[in-house]
């Protein structure tokens, strides 16, 4: 099923959680809502499943305007962050609800829910109460319960933020085959980058209340549409400039900008991520940037570089490989030169 | 905790055995002193006459007996009235946030604060023959004051928070995700508070329907003022007890006093169940918040 | 006047308006009733009424009483909570359940076995009356039975502060070179006093509402041992309706600024606690 957005706002109080937020999400589509907590995702996704309702504006299923029907007449199915299993029923129980409620014989009861169970793959822990299983397994119980009634969208609220890295990445697999063979249109919150481009088809990056950009994990990362996204997908060093005649000068240090060769100075902000700066013994080239390296952070397949340019005492990270720094034999306290691979250049009203 | 630190700690925390012995005894003291000779004492006189006197100033007092069916029937209609509302009060407060909760609850407080005869009073003032609405009820031919009605409101109004106070901070404490999973699985609202909302509080309501009970049948100042002591008609229990020792039947005063402490002691018995029963249940919801975290 | 933050939930209004309603049938109009009567009486009467000799000796009894009877208490229950929570001894469970009688056993009951005890000829009267100690038909008899009705009240508010205590704050005194008194007094005493003082306002307040087990120990004797309950109704028996009033506004105001006192000391408890 297909869902709209349309000028979507909501307050609490005196904050606006939800800025005139718009768009639209595909049928069966899995769609990741990635934003930093206080971004307003979880409301819009609460909203969308008609937990909450907006101040203004509309929720369109296939065309038709449900913004005033209530969670139980959309047919959603919502997973919880902390799974909100019903504490006092079984696993089955937990799954069976849906149809209970509904009324559904119960022959039908029974093939469905063991068709689930066995969908989760958690046989052996059908009468297991909730409080005798793992996270992983609680998760995996939320959303055999929430796929039950065959809802036309899977709302799944920071489904992984609860588990420990290891569950989370398997999960998280999991997930997408699970949608792979399912195909309902599904949405999920999370705060997490990474897991936002695993999983899903599109990604929606999300900031106090506002849409910051919607496009594929490899169009974000990419062509990232502003300072905030490309601040939050990635670690980036941030240098505020002036640029003109094809070179951005910050504080000493200098960029060339060839996509601007025009005399007029401008005031802008060089972007570089942390991965998209290089680290030599020699200063190679003329605006390479003279820096001491403060730390070396070696965190499993990265190693995070911290230096100091020598001059003005801006600091700077690189992230390089184990290998590469082993290459270079670094040390800290030792002096290198940095210069960047691939830089990005945001200039008011004229995108480079 | 390692070795060292519990006897480190044990060694500072612990007074000196004598200073122990003293505060211990005296405690014990204390607790015999002021509850358990009276209520040891309560059966004693009781019983004193033997089992068939005591039998008999029981049941064989058609006034005596008369009290024992009205406070049976004003207790159990009070606690089902109070268990309603508390749910009621429970459900608007812990799921709702909304202008005016703060007074709300202190307005539930209340009962507890005032004075049981000033309340009696308050309902004479409206229900009474010169209350507010006491002509306009007495036309129709309803008595409230000096008959059932009012004993009924005076015992709701002293028992009212007891249910409530019982079941906010237990609702709270729950959260209201797993009925909002409810609404959002296609759970109409009564299904919603039947498979959902009421197993999770069941304890939490028993107990306080049971400190309810133990306070309504126990009531005293509001009921006394409202219900004019109509011996057979309109005397509870414990009036029983305080018309019988004014007309010094010192046994038979005894006699209903010892079926009221029998009925403390039941209610005692039945809440510290109850209180292990709820400790359970949350030592295991505690740990099932601790492997979300850490599982 | 009421509106809500609208959530997903049903029953909102159902529920709140039942509440409203029970609530405004059993609290809020009958204690209006009683403020707006005792509004409508001419000023000189309804201060005749709270101000006669009688009255003031009543409340005054009862202010002392409950407030010698709270004092009691909080000694008392202070050092039983202690015990129960620091020390282990046989029978303790059992001992700790004996506490909560008093908040089960009706106050009728109270009255009746507490002034039989003391009587002259009572099980515990039969010592103490050679010995000059009349606890039957005198103000001691009352403190004594306000004392049986409140010490729960500090038992059960100090406990759970007890428990919670942060047992590495007594280390550390400790190891500064504190001793145990100074232990005690420096860094236990402060840290329970907002929960006995909530315990001594909640016993207190007890004190000056009780009506059941005081008319029995009493002997209500007017200017002597009569408190106000019991001078409220005795304005009743007599049919002074408006004098009972103007009685019952004055112990509701009373019990009003109790309970604020007591939710302010609670919050300032629970502060402590963190």
């Amino acid at each position: 099923m297909s869902i709209s957005i349309e000028h979507v706002s909501k307050w609490f109080g005196r904050f606006q959680a939800l800025a005139d937020v718009n768009f639209d999400i595909g049928n069966g589509e899995l769609v990741a809502l990635l934003g930093p907590s206080g971004s307003g995702k979880t409301t819009l996704l609460r909203i969308i499943a008609g937990l909450e309702s907006p101040d203004e504006g509309m929720i369109l299923h296939e065309g038709k305007n449900v913004t005033w029907e209530s969670a139980r007449q959309r047919n959603v199915g919502f997973v919880f962050q902390h799974y909100a299993l019903f504490r006092h029923m079984t696993v089955f129980e937990n799954v069976a609800f849906g149809l209970r409620v509904r009324r559904r014989p119960s022959k039908e009861i029974r093939e469905r829910v063991d068709e689930l169970i066995s969908l989760v793959r958690l046989e052996s822990m059908a009468y297991r109460y909730p409080w005798q299983l793992s996270g992983g397994q609680r998760q995996r119980v939320a959303l055999a319960r929430a796929l039950a009634s065959e809802p036309r969208v899977l709302l799944l609220d920071e489904p992984f933020g609860a588990l420990d890295a290891k569950v989370r990445h398997e999960l998280r697999r999991w997930l997408r085959r699970i949608h792979d063979q399912t195909h309902v249109t599904s949405v999920f919150v999370t705060h997490d980058q990474d897991e936002a481009f695993e999983v899903s088809d599109r990604v929606v990056v999300m900031n106090k209340g506002r849409i910051e950009q919607i496009g594929t994990p490899r169009e974000i990362v990419e062509q990232p549409a502003n300072p905030f996204v490309l601040d939050f997908v990635g670690n980036v060093n941030v240098f505020p400039a002036s640029v003109s005649l094809g070179q951005a000068v910050s504080k000493g240090i200098t960029f060339r900008v060839p996509e601007y060769p025009h005399a007029e100075p401008r005031d802008i902000t060089v972007y570089i991520r942390s991965h998209e700066l290089r680290i030599d013994r020699n200063g190679i080239d003329e605006h390479a940037i003279a820096a001491r390296i403060l730390r070396i952070h070696p965190a499993g397949s990265v190693a995070r570089v911290a230096l100091i340019h020598s001059a003005t005492g801006k600091e700077l990270i690189v992230d390089l490989t184990p290998a590469e720094i082993h290459e270079l034999h670094l040390q800290e306290g030792d002096d290198v030169y940095v210069s960047p691979k691939r830089l990005k250049v945001f200039i008011p009203d004229y995108e480079i | 905790m390692s070795a060292n630190h519990a006897s480190l700690s044990s060694s500072i925390r612990q007074d000196p055995w004598w200073a122990r012995a003293i505060m211990i005894l005296l405690a014990i003291g204390f607790l015999t002193w002021l509850v358990l000779i009276p209520v040891v004492f309560v059966f004693v006189s009781a019983w004193s006459n033997g089992a068939s006197s005591y039998v008999a100033s029981l049941l064989e007092d058609e006034e005596t007996r008369s009290s024992i069916l009205l406070t049976l029937m004003v207790a159990p209609v009070a606690v089902v009235l109070n268990v309603l509302f508390g749910l009621a009060a429970a459900w608007a407060i812990a799921r709702f946030r909304f202008r005016g909760r703060a007074i709300v609850i202190a307005m539930i407080d209340l009962p507890f604060a005032v004075s049981p005869v000033v309340a009696g009073l308050s309902l004479l003032l409206i229900f009474g023959q010169n209350g507010f609405l006491g002509p306009w009820l007495h036309e129709r031919g309803w008595q409230v004051v000096f008959a059932f009605p009012g004993i009924l409101l005076a015992t709701c109004f002293v028992t009212l928070p007891f249910v409530a106070r019982e079941l906010i901070p237990l609702m709270e404490s729950i959260g209201d995700e797993e009925e909002l999973a409810a609404v959002s699985l296609g759970a109409s609202p009564f299904q919603m508070f039947w498979r959902v909302t009421v197993p999770n509080i069941k304890w939490g309501i028993l107990y306080g329907a049971i400190l309810c009970n133990a306070r309504a049948m126990g009531e005293f100042g509001a009921v006394s003022v409202v219900s004019g002591r109509i011996p057979g008609e309109t005397e509870t229990m414990p009036l029983r007890v305080e018309r019988l020792f004014q007309d010094y039947d010192s046994p038979g005063s005894f006699a209903v006093a010892s079926v009221l402490t029998l009925l403390a002691l039941v209610t005692l018995g039945i809440k510290i169940a109850l209180e292990r029963q709820t400790r359970a249940d949350l030592a295991r919801h505690q740990r099932m918040a601790d492997q979300g975290e850490s599982a | 006047m009421l509106r809500r933050a609208r959530t997903a939930l049903p029953g909102f209004r159902l529920s709140l308006g039942v509440t409203i309603f029970y609530l405004a049938v059993l609290v809020l109009i009958p204690l209006g009733a009683c403020i707006i009567k005792a509004a409508s009486l001419p000023f000189d009467r309804f201060w005749a009424a709270v101000s006669s000799d009688r009255a003031q000796a009543a409340y005054i009894f009862t202010l002392v009483s409950s407030f010698v009877a709270a004092i009691a208490s909080t000694l008392i229950g202070s050092l039983i909570a202690w015990v129960l929570v620091r020390y282990e001894f046989p029978l303790k469970r059992v001992f700790d359940s004996i506490v909560d009688i008093p908040f089960a056993l009706p106050t009728a009951v109270a009255g009746l076995v507490y002034s039989s005890l003391y009587a002259e000829n009572g099980w515990l009267g039969q010592f103490l009356v050679p010995l000059g100690i009349k606890a039957a038909y005198t103000r001691l008899a009352v403190v004594l039975v306000l004392t049986f009705i409140g010490f729960p009240f500090v038992v059960r508010a100090i406990q759970p502060v007890l428990e919670d205590l942060d047992k590495d704050m007594e280390e550390a005194a400790f190891m500064l070179g504190a001793n145990r008194w100074q232990i005690a007094f420096r860094v236990l005493l402060p840290s329970l006093l907002p929960a006995m003082m909530t315990g001594f306002a909640l016993a207190f307040a007890r004190g000056l509402g009780e009506y059941g087990s005081v008319v029995f120990v009493s002997g209500n004797m007017p200017f002597k041992t009569e408190i106000a309950p019991v001078l409220i109704v005795s304005r009743l028996e007599s049919f002074e309706y408006a004098e009972a009033t103007a009685i019952a506004v004055v112990l509701l105001s009373i019990s009003m600024s109790m309970l604020v006192l007591i939710n302010l000391l609670e919050r300032w408890s629970s502060r402590h606690v963190g």
